[in-house]
């Protein structure tokens, strides 16, 4: 799911922060197989 | 130049034009998990990570704390995360089955991004859905005159939709 086309814009970290990175591979598999997960990154607070 | 293309022929990476046998090189993105736990062992070091415009630090599950890393531009790297505890920071995601979990933390990394550092760049290619626990994003473009167009925030527990369209 994640877009397969090359980002457009800028994106800067505004304050020190600890991401998580979920693989390609793994963000897909669990869009597919999780409810919890679409629900999670879908719905709510879309930006 | 030449021993940079023999290399990045020879085992399939990314090297720079002055990169010589025996540096670190860029591993394109497994295409598949079968191809992502084939790469598990391989003796190589993989980063994950964000592009930016100074050296940061990226925790590495399995290292022994932070690296300096001088390059941290996304490279698909296949490094794990053994904590699952980052996953009880999201609300939404506390309900998950341990079996679940235990993927999706396999499945992840963690980055240390400092302030001000570039973790989207144009032309790079969403290899990571990013989860912020913390913290805020700020995405804007540049105008061909250069000027900077402030688009939106992403703040903790967002998502963005350019990266998930």
């Amino acid at each position: 799911m994640l877009a397969f086309e090359d980002c457009a814009v800028d994106g800067i970290a505004e304050t020190d922060m600890t991401a998580v990175f979920i693989l390609r591979v793994t963000s897909d598999d669990l869009v597919a197989r999780s409810r919890v997960f679409r629900e999670f990154v879908f719905p709510a607070g879309v930006t | 130049m030449r021993a940079s293309q023999q290399g990045a022929e020879a085992h399939k990476v990314a090297t720079p034009e002055n990169g010589q046998p025996g540096e670190d090189a860029i591993v394109p993105t497994p295409q598949a998990m079968v191809e992502a736990e084939a790469r598990i062992g391989e003796g190589t070091t993989r980063r994950s990570g964000i592009s930016r415009q100074g050296p940061c630090d990226l925790r590495i599950p399995g290292d022994a704390g932070y690296r300096r890393a001088d390059t941290c531009r996304t490279t698909g790297g296949v490094a794990r995360t053994e904590d699952e505890g980052w996953i009880d920071r999201f609300e939404g995601l506390t309900n998950l089955a341990a079996k679940m979990r235990t993927e999706w933390a396999h499945g992840s990394q963690i980055a240390s991004v400092p302030a001000g550092a570039q973790v989207v760049a144009p032309g790079q290619s969403a290899d990571n859905l990013m989860l912020l626990p913390p913290g805020s994003v700020r995405v804007q473009q540049r105008s061909e005159t250069g000027r900077e167009v402030f688009l939106y925030r992403v703040h903790a527990g967002e998502s963005c939709v350019l990266t998930t369209a």
